[in-house]
């Protein structure tokens, strides 16, 4: 099992997280919150890095999943163990659509970003338009509503520790089937993938119903958490953001990147806290930065550097 | 066709029009299991839609492609490509970020019908690059790019290659010995070549029959002698004497 090595690894040092943290519930929330943003960007690079479908609708596909959580449960009284499930399937669902349609219609990494960004818009405006539902800007109160584990710190970040690892085997599993090797040859050469015998279509829409359905069940989960689901926590800046920063950060197509590099922005932005609104700035010249100067990310440079074989 | 050997591929009056424009106009023709035909005409002639055609690139606006009796028309090009119907591109791509070997793994293990990947090696071998499978692509020169295309190809064990230009930008050594590669390949095989070239005097030294396409119809079809001596031809290729 020497192969898996680095995913004991990253379990064993996250798990022993909370006893730096102390039980202080401020840095409690802050590794949690970051353990949400790694399965995220776990999923953004299956999405994005390996298959390089623009998705700039993370949030929103993360932000439907919770949405039908919270609606559902609230609404229908139904028990979570079915809400969240529904959610996953919505997200899913609503990722494999955009892959496919995108496929089909033959459209470029651009107008895959244009198409997804203005299904974020939609979202949004959605949300704040299905008032009944969804109690527009001020949001719906989840507290109480889930899985009582989520109310406690401690349980709480052991669960997303669960969804994060859960997240990282479904990747690895994947990427060491022939899937990896399709995508791989796939994110170099779509047409001589097809000549080969490839299905393009039928790989790139698996890796985003598999990445949006991890999105969902993070975004799902995170509602309950976070004890209110509102149109700002699932929005462009608080989501798509930081999950395009991580990845680039980290670096794409590798297995640590997206936990580095999730890491390193959760530090980023209690450093940028103190600016309040201008954090935002902050994050746009970052990546901007990345994307002009540093698109390989953290781990292939440390491999380069300091010839260490990380996966 | 030479008498009694069947035919593996069959095109029927394939047209394709782009926009107005025909590309191509009921071209029909049929290749033998086993033989190797080439395909020459003019720049803008519908060579490569044609190849276009026959790999599920592109549909036909009419007609159909028919391969061991089987319509393939409407497949999709990686279907195309497990039922045995390999392709080489005019400028070789392939996949940068992986090594000769695995370039070629790529083709027997998704385009191989049971995924076999022990034919990589092998087929690496019969393109004489056996000793660079571990090299990256990028240390490769554009002669040996084409032959990792052609092994991808042969890799999948296909029943048909469809070889677009192995020989343009090619000098005259090299020339020579990507001749003398294809009959070996067929020789060692059997596999059906479906050949188009611009350097007509490679394709006149190793085919057995020619297809000549001129403004997307066929204008003749024939023994490389047979095809030399055709004022058609020569017609389309230098212009009406005076």
């Amino acid at each position: 099992m020497k192969k898996y090595a680095d995913l004991v690894v990253v379990a064993v040092v996250l798990a022993l997280v909370p006893v730096l943290a102390g039980g202080s519930p401020y840095y409690m929330r802050l590794a949690t919150l970051a353990l949400v943003y790694m399965a995220w960007t776990v999923a953004f690079n299956l999405i994005f890095g390996h298959t390089k479908q623009l998705f700039l609708c993370l949030g929103a596909l993360a932000g439907s999943a919770a949405y039908m959580t919270v609606v559902f449960t609230k609404q229908l009284e139904l028990s979570p163990w079915i809400t969240v499930p529904i959610g996953v399937a919505t997200a899913a669902g609503l990722g494999a659509l955009f892959s496919y349609v995108s496929v089909l219609r033959g459209l470029g990494i651009i107008f895959l970003g244009i198409v997804t960004l203005a299904f974020s818009l939609i979202f949004h405006n959605l949300v704040l338009g299905l008032r009944q539902f969804t109690n527009g800007e001020t949001g719906l109160v989840s507290r109480g509503l889930g899985f009582p584990l989520l109310e406690q710190p401690m349980s709480s970040y052991y669960i997303f520790l669960g969804v994060l690892l859960v997240a990282l085997i479904v990747y690895y599993l994947l990427m060491a089937s022939r899937m990896g090797m399709a995508v791989r040859a796939l994110s170099d050469d779509e047409l001589t993938a097809e000549l080969s015998g490839i299905n393009v279509t039928w790989y790139k829409v698996l890796a985003a119903a598999v990445a949006s359905a991890i999105l969902g069940l993070a975004g799902s989960l995170y509602a309950f958490y976070n004890g209110i689901v509102s149109p700002s926590v699932f929005s462009f800046v608080s989501v798509d953001i930081p999950v395009l920063i991580a990845l680039l950060l980290g670096g794409m197509r590798t297995r640590l990147g997206p936990i580095i590099g999730a890491a390193a922005f959760a530090v980023i932005e209690e450093l940028v806290r103190p600016f309040g609104q201008l954090n935002v700035l902050v994050y746009g010249v970052l990546l901007i930065v990345l994307f002009v100067a540093f698109r390989e990310g953290l781990v292939p440079m440390l491999r380069k550097t300091l010839k260490l074989s990380l996966p | 066709m030479s008498p009694g050997n069947e035919a593996i591929l069959e095109a029927q009056a394939l047209s394709k029009h782009f926009g107005g424009t025909a590309a191509l106009k009921e071209v029909s023709f049929s290749a033998a299991a086993g033989e190797i035909l080439g395909l020459i005409g003019p720049n803008g002639a519908g060579k490569t839609t044609l190849l276009n055609l026959l790999s599920g690139v592109l549909r036909p606006t009419s007609g159909k492609v028919l391969f061991r009796g089987r319509d393939l028309t409407g497949l999709k090009t990686h279907a195309v490509a497990r039922m045995g119907i390999a392709r080489t591109l005019q400028t070789p791509r392939s996949f940068p970020s992986m090594t000769v070997l695995e370039n070629v793994a790529v083709g027997a293990l998704f385009g191989h019908p049971h995924g076999r990947t022990d034919g990589a090696i092998k087929s690496l071998d019969l393109v004489g690059l056996g000793e660079r499978r571990a090299s990256p692509m990028s240390s490769l020169n554009l002669q040996e790019r084409k032959m990792v295309e052609l092994a991808r190809a042969l890799a999948m064990e296909p029943r048909v290659v469809l070889i677009d230009e192995a020989m343009s930008g090619l000098n005259p050594t090299e020339i020579e010995d990507s001749m003398r590669l294809i009959r070996r390949v067929r020789s060692q095989t059997g596999v059906t070549i479906i050949w188009v070239e611009h350097v007509v005097k490679a394709i006149m030294e190793v085919v057995e029959r020619i297809i000549v396409l001129n403004f997307g119809q066929v204008i003749a079809t024939g023994s490389p002698a047979e095809i030399a001596r055709n004022d058609a031809v020569v017609e389309a290729y230098l212009g009406t004497k005076a």
